[in-house]
């Protein structure tokens, strides 16, 4: 009978040595209670390499229970963490709150910014000037124009002018 | 159910949020975890790699797929932290000449006991022929003595005949021989 195996290396019916070495193996991870097994000359030195071996993975020393405790607690920690990480909505994209400004609402802002700057300094101009008379209607708007009403229309102007330059700086960039 | 389907269920509940899952598995695991890294890694760091390989383990859980052997999946990411450390040494220079096992850990470690030494020394030639074996060389020796498989599992998990996995631990053990010949 013939297989074929993966390593593409035919292997023939039973080759007692195969066989030999494999009990051999058997026996030794058993234990020494196992029995001995006869193995011939041609299996002495592979037999000594499986002792080697074993001696080298040694299946007899498990990790030590300091360990097991402080990668039991490691692992706690990193089980916790990858649960948190997996149960967080998804997260919002760090700009998302700028997707109602638009280039046009940002258009129209630096328009009314503009217009309020000029509004602002032209009634500011006037005012102190004298240059234009007040209407019954605009007198009634603005009023008397006092100290406390100039530092009004020239806190409104910085605004203003502070609001129109930095969208301009935003177009630009 | 068989063992695979089994554990694999388990990796699945693990995946959907189950420590218990989770801890069964890696109970399941752990000896035959440390066996595989002891017998690749010097001793001293085998315990920092183990635990690398488990915090692998659980941040690519996901990855898992549910019609894998879970068996297979976290040997190769025990294949991948290994060779992950060995990068890690060459890159700080800790490797010397050999990139798999340095003859500096021989050193590293004072064995006061002369046969100590000599058991050291023993190891760090076994894992370096170890290292340099074919893969299924080296599969087929680390699945009968780290995880302690019979041949007849081990056939199964190949796909492979009772002799042909015998006639394979075989070649395999003589493979290592030459390699230990030649070092």
């Amino acid at each position: 009978m013939t297989h074929h195996n993966p390593n593409l290396e035919p292997v023939d019916s039973i080759d007692p040595l195969d066989a030999e070495l494999a009990a051999f193996v058997d026996g030794l991870l058993r234990g020494p209670s196992a029995p001995s097994i006869e193995i011939s000359p041609q299996n002495a030195e592979l037999a000594q390499l499986s002792r080697q071996v074993q001696r080298l993975i040694a299946p007899d020393s498990p990790p030590s229970p300091v360990f097991r405790a402080r990668l039991a607690a490691r692992l706690d920690a990193e089980w916790d963490l990858a649960q948190n990480q997996s149960n967080k909505p998804k997260s919002v994209p760090l700009r998302a709150g700028r997707v109602f400004i638009t280039p046009h609402t940002r258009r129209l802002l630096g328009i009314a910014a503009l217009v309020a700057v000029l509004f602002a300094v032209v009634l500011a101009l006037a005012s102190s000037s004298g240059a234009i008379a007040p209407t019954a209607t605009a007198g009634a708007a603005i009023g008397t124009l006092t100290p406390e009403f100039a530092i009004f229309f020239g806190v409104l102007l910085a605004i203003g002018l502070a609001i129109g330059l930095s969208l301009w700086l935003r177009r630009r960039r | 159910m068989s063992l695979e389907s089994n554990e694999a269920l388990l990796a699945k509940q693990a995946q959907q949020g189950s420590r218990e899952a989770f801890v069964t598995l890696y109970n399941l695991y752990l000896n035959r975890v440390h066996n595989r890294v002891k017998s690749r890694v010097p001793i001293q760091d085998v315990e920092d790699v183990v635990q690398d390989i488990f915090i692998a383990v659980i941040r690519s859980l996901d990855s898992f797929e549910l019609r894998s052997n879970f068996g297979t999946w976290l040997y190769t990411i025990v294949n991948r932290q290994i060779a992950d450390f060995y990068r890690k040494r060459y890159r700080t220079g800790q490797s010397g000449d050999n990139p798999n096992v340095s003859l500096d850990d021989a050193e590293r470690i004072a064995d006061p006991v002369a046969s100590d030494r000599e058991d050291h020394d023993e190891r760090i030639m076994l894992q370096s022929a170890l290292h340099k074996l074919p893969e299924h060389y080296q599969e087929v020796i680390l699945l009968r003595f780290a995880d302690k498989l019979t041949f007849e599992q081990i056939a199964r998990q190949r796909g492979q005949s009772l002799e042909a996995v015998k006639s394979l631990h075989r070649r395999a053990l003589q493979a290592l021989r030459t390699q230990i010949v030649e070092a």
